[in-house]
């Protein structure tokens, strides 16, 4: 290692994690729709010529997961020339669905492609059959307008036509346009910091020193990975339903650790299905990255870029759950199979280094969409995160593939038709354990205005598994409470039409324990 | 006499006016009995009266020794507290925990009743409800209660109501729609919920303190940078946490000012964090402040912190890469040279450079064992390969870089351009880096007043008294009249509260600013209210964003603020010389170019007008500023220390 490298690894680390963090703030300060502006569900990145990833700000792991994903399948696909951005949500070419909206922006530098910009940001509403764009559907069509990567500037100019059949096939326009200006802001901002550090520093040095973060992130990878005892670790769980008939879905997972690697095998897993839960290969990506990313964690604070990702191989099936294809349906996959995923991944491990796996968590992103022909709102409700060895899990909170804010109870009334009548944790819901899982969390609304509601929630009969003779944490619960005050389970996939003067009541799951009284004390 | 004392963690700052001329003293902290030093502090005067920046409040918060309260909300929300924002506060870590608890689980009640978003009842407060309330009260029996109704920013009768009600139980009340009457349930119950947890501690503080201090008028600093009197403080003891800060951001535009520069960004560099703010003709605000894990949407100075200070500890992580913070040795072990633990830090990588020079440390009256520095940075740079002289400069590279981010947050981040603004510099440490974080960001300007400590202290001095009352209105751009009551009803309620806490309103001139957004933004930017507030608010859209929808998009009123600002106790100061106490001597710095020979200068030997160039020490009891090569300097009016860029 050059001498000084340690010094100017730092230093460089910060310059690019601060322009995507800038990134992130001008979209957020700037966007319109609640999920961008109070949820966050939006992520920015930085990423190479080569589309690896430099560094990325701190956002929704299922998107930042996906980028490389996406990356693969652009780079060579466009003659990238300045002033060009590219507008994508294809599920098949690397996207996530179709309510995350990528907008990707090339940066040149003497006429020579350098790096390339990402934001992407869910937008509250994509078009399709329901209102918020994450019904329950059976073919991609159902499910949106899908964008297949194409320009949305061409050298600068704004493709009018397009933008502007694009923004009146959604719902709100208005709202959709000011979302993607905010990314279109957002792109500018980057570009703009990033021509200011290669004025500062070079462009032979910017680009050296995206290189050695790379490898300094690889090293740290590598040494979390030597850690962990080599073998061979599987484990399988299922998702409950597609909400179209098909039960039990398996995901299954291999993990073999060996010779300073990690193969990450989902062959055997369930065939894709008919309803909107199948998570294109993107999204699986995604799950496995934050795993490991967590575990990076237990050493110390890496930049997360490339580097982390290279000595991990994932196998996947193209047709399966983990890896769907035209015309699957994928509204669910990457809220809800991405959480199954990755309760797959930390039950294998769980094996191999118990003293860092937490038991499952919520498992659950619980989407609620709901809207008429005026208006489209869409929200996800937290649960328990799964007890953890030496601590219980937290309550109420959202965990892995996401961490949205909620909407304040008093922004949500004050915008839209909607009441909500109680949002408390749901108490008990916890796996019991030496260290218990979090509660799930009860949210029920009243509605102002007859509506459409689209529910995509998970646990609803499989619960959140506990580890070590933890208990399992409660599984989730929907109903609706009708206007003559009957009550009326709902399954945890559907697309309702609800009355004016009803009410939905969401119970999200709780974690599942950790460990029992009696077991025997970890190493 | 008119004083200003501000408690910090180690030096208790006391600043006064003597025929116009600033002086100040400084004494050890009595962190038991803060009164104490307070005493120490002023002996032998005799204040009229007393403005004080305290830290109790912060301190108690920070270790959560506030008090037990109940908190009392709309049924149904009984864990709005415990859920907050339903986020987790680190994304990549199995381990991540929620800020410890200021509230019990078993402390919360949820009372039945409810308000719409229009501000209409949908369901009463029945008075067997209130009934049932004050049971449950009297069997907990807390230190304090905090009351957060859903929509009360819009509509205060069920918070009034039970207000009337719970008087008679005799604990402190802290009550949502008088402490912040905005919309944002959970930053409303959370500042609520912060108040009533610090009120019996402020109020036993405050009361002991005032007893100690017959005769003095006593008026405490706030968060916004204008102090009020006792009683303000007792009842709305959330605005004290953040007095220091904002005494120091106020000072030094005070300080600015008399030198005709309005554009600051201020870089207070202490021990364990550095304090920057960005000031742009006026002190800047911000209602997203998070106290140790808490919303606290009052305004308070926008003053950003980062925890990179001289007690910042340098280490090698697992893949090698060198860091600085934000662990600090703080005062106590303190850096490797003060003798009591060998941790490398910042502070030790500026005495090994040459740049604090370790028999000259606040004033010479404590001695710092540059040996053990040189011992601290090996046990780094063996690891590195570099010499202990290489590893320092990296040291300092580092925690410079950090503290610049800091500075982009503020700055560039918020669409300022840092090359438009004077980096005015003060605390202990911030002028051995400012010309390295002026050169990063492009800063052309550098300011370092000559104070010996306390200067968040002066700023206190030279402060108005000051208060901010608000109230979320939801109102269309157009709706002028509708704006006008609200503004006039505001203004009843700001004069009324005034008097309550022993102010006379005729003293205070108004500001008016509104909340705007576009409609269906959550994101509220500030403008002042005029005629023309819509384009202004359209103008600070596209600086911040780099757009605005211009008429497309209607603008909404989210927010009414009204500040009452009155006279400050003293508004004129000047600085006199100070005798040199030594000779103008050569040193050896380490820089980037290897040693340098370098002059070391008591900045009590320059005359106003008097102009030197780096690479210079200067040196002053309670600063060095570390003159880079490349700098040239002029001494201006009250001795403060002007560095411009040569090229």
């Amino acid at each position: 290692m050059q001498r000084t490298l340690a010094i100017e690894l730092e230093i460089f680390n910060k310059l690019f994690s601060a322009i995507a963090e800038e990134m992130g703030i001008v979209l957020r300060r700037s966007g319109f729709s609640p999920n961008i502006r109070e949820r966050c569900d939006f992520s920015c990145a930085i990423f190479d010529k080569k589309g690896e990833l430099v560094a990325q700000a701190s956002h929704i792991p299922v998107h930042l997961g996906a980028m490389p994903e996406t990356m693969k399948h652009l780079v060579g696909r466009f003659d990238w020339k300045d002033g060009d951005v590219i507008i994508t949500n294809d599920p098949f070419t690397g996207g996530t669905h179709l309510p995350d909206i990528t907008l990707v922006k090339p940066v040149f530098f003497k006429g020579a492609l350098e790096f390339f910009l990402i934001a992407r940001a869910h937008h509250a509403d994509v078009g399709g059959k329901y209102a918020g764009s994450m019904a329950v559907s059976t073919h991609i069509d159902e499910e949106g307008v899908r964008i297949s990567p194409t320009y949305l500037f061409k050298e600068g100019e704004l493709q009018e036509d397009f933008f502007h059949s694009l923004i009146s096939k959604l719902r709100n326009p208005e709202e959709r346009e000011g979302d993607f200006r905010a990314q279109i802001a957002s792109l500018f901002r980057g570009e703009k910091r990033l021509k200011e550090l290669v004025t500062k520093y070079g462009l032979e040095k910017v680009l050296e020193m995206a290189g050695e973060l790379k490898a300094y992130s690889q090293k740290a990878m590598q040494e979390l990975i030597k850690s962990l005892p080599e073998g061979v670790y599987s484990f399988e769980d299922y998702l409950d339903d597609d909400g179209c008939g098909t039960e039990d879905i398996l995901i299954k997972a291999q993990i073999i650790i060996k010779d300073n690697k990690i193969v990450v095998d989902f062959r055997g897993s369930a065939p894709q299905v008919k309803g909107s839960i199948n998570a294109p290969r993107a999204v699986t990506e995604a799950a496995v990255y934050y795993v490991f990313l967590c575990l990076l964690n237990t050493l110390g604070d890496f930049p997360i870029n490339h580097g982390c990702f290279s000595p991990i191989e994932i196998i996947t099936e193209p047709g399966t759950v983990v890896d769907a294809v035209y015309p699957a349906a994928v509204s669910g996959g990457n809220v809800e199979t991405s959480q199954r995923i990755v309760d797959v991944l930390l039950g294998a491990l769980s094996s191999a280094c118990p003293e860092l796996i937490p038991a499952a968590s919520c498992g659950s992103m619980n989407n609620v969409a709901i809207g008429n022909d005026s208006f489209a709102y869409y929200e996800t409700i937290g649960g328990g995160m799964g007890g953890r060895p030496g601590k219980p899990g937290l309550s109420g909170v959202h965990t892995h593939m996401t961490n949205t804010l909620n909407t304040p109870v008093e922004a949500l009334e004050h915008d839209y038709p909607l009441r909500i009548v109680r949002y408390s944790l749901r108490k008990n819901s916890g796996g019991k354990g030496k260290f218990p899982g979090g509660e799930g969390i009860i949210r029920e609304y009243y509605f102002c205005t007859d509506a459409t509601v689209t529910l995509l929630t998970e646990r609803r009969k499989y619960s959140p598994y506990g580890l070590f003779g933890g208990e399992a944490g409660a599984k989730g619960e929907n109903f609706l409470i009708t206007l003559s005050g009957g009550k009326k389970a709902l399954p945890g996939k559907v697309n309702l039409e609800v009355k004016k003067g009803e009410r939905l009541v969401i119970s999200t799951p709780g974690g599942g324990g950790y460990s029992s009284f009696r077991a025997r004390p970890l190493k | 006499m008119n004083i200003a004392v501000d408690t910090g963690g180690t030096f208790t700052d006391v600043v006064y006016l003597e025929d116009g001329v600033l002086k100040a003293r400084k004494v050890f902290s009595t962190p038991t009995d803060p009164s104490q030093a307070i005493l120490n502090g002023i002996k032998g005067f005799t204040p009229t009266n007393l403005i004080h920046g305290t830290t109790v409040g912060t301190n108690a918060f920070l270790e959560r020794k506030g008090a037990r309260v109940a908190f009392i909300t709309t049924s149904g929300f009984e864990d709005l507290v415990f859920i907050g924002r339903q986020a987790r506060p680190k994304l990549y870590d199995f381990f991540v925990e929620k800020p410890a608890p200021i509230l019990r689980e078993d402390h919360t009640f949820g009372i039945k009743e409810r308000i719409s978003a229009e501000g209409k009842v949908l369901l009463p407060l029945s008075d067997g409800e209130i009934a049932r309330c004050i049971n449950w009260i009297k069997e907990i029996s807390p230190e304090a209660i905090a009351v957060c109704l859903l929509h009360s920013y819009l509509y205060s009768f069920h918070e009034e109501k039970l207000k009337s009600a719970l008087t008679e139980i005799g604990v402190p009340l802290s009550i949502s729609s008088e402490v912040l009457p905005e919309f944002r349930e959970y930053e409303r119950a959370s500042t609520t919920l912060i108040n009533a947890y610090l009120v019996p501690v402020m109020s036993r503080y405050l009361s002991r303190l005032k007893e100690k201090l017959p005769g003095a008028n006593l008026y405490i600093q706030q968060s916004n940078g204008g102090w009020l009197t006792v009683e303000e403080a007792k009842e709305f003891a959330c605005h004290t946490v953040l007095s220091g800060p904002a005494g120091g951001a106020a000072g030094a535009l005070l300080w600015a000012s008399v030198l005709n520069e309005k554009r600051l960004i201020t870089f207070d560099m202490g021990g364990t964090s550095t304090d920057v703010c960005l000031i742009d003709g006026e002190l800047p605000f911000t209602r997203e402040y998070v106290f140790d894990g808490y919303p606290l949407s009052i305004p308070v100075i926008d003053i950003h912190t980062v925890g990179a200070g001289g007690g910042s500890i340098a280490y090698i992580d697992r893949g090698g890469a060198l860091k600085v913070g934000p662990q600090s040795a703080g005062a106590d072990p303190g850096p490797a040279c003060y003798g009591k633990a060998l941790n490398p830090t910042v502070t030790d990588a500026n005495v090994v450079l040459g740049r604090i020079l370790p028999d000259m440390f606040l004033g010479g009256r404590y001695q710092l064992k540059k040996e053990l520095s040189e011992e601290a940075i090996f046990s780094i740079g063996k690891k590195l390969g570099l010499s202990i002289e290489e590893t320092a400069l990296g040291i300092i590279k580092v925690a410079n870089i950090n503290m610049s981010r800091a500075v982009r947050k503020v700055s560039l981040e918020r669409g300022y351009d840092p090359q438009e603004f004077v980096l005015f510099c003060f605390g202990g440490a911030g002028a051995l880096h400012a010309c390295a974080i002026a050169k990063e960001l492009g800063i052309k300007k550098i300011m370092i007043p000559k104070l010996a400590g306390g200067f968040s202290a002066f700023g206190l001095l030279l402060s108005p008294p000051m208060k901010d009352f608000s109230l979320t209105v939801w109102l269309a751009s157009h709706e002028k009249e509708r704006l006008a009551s609200h503004i006039e009803t505001l203004r009843k309620k700001a004069f009324k509260h005034l008097k309550k806490v022993g102010l006379n309103p005729e003293n205070f001139t108004e500001e008016i600013f509104l909340d705007l957004r576009y409609k269906g933004q959550g994101f509220e930017l500030t403008v002042p209210f005029s005629e023309h507030f819509v384009e202004d608010f359209e103008e600070e859209h596209a600086r911040h964003f780099g757009h605005s929808f211009s008429g497309k998009v209607p603008v909404e009123i989210v927010t009414l603020r009204l500040r009452l600002k009155g006279t400050p106790l003293a508004e004129s100061f000047c600085i006199e010389k100070e005798n040199s106490s030594f000779s103008n001597f050569e040193t050896r710095v380490y820089t980037e170019e290897g040693y340098v020979s370098v002059p070391v200068v008591d900045w009590n030997s320059f005359s106003v007008g008097d102009t030197f160039e780096g690479p210079m020490l200067i040196i002053e009891s309670f600063t060095t500023v570390w003159v880079e090569k490349g700098f040239k300097g002029q001494v201006k009016e009250n001795y403060t220390l002007i560095l411009e860029r040569k090229d």
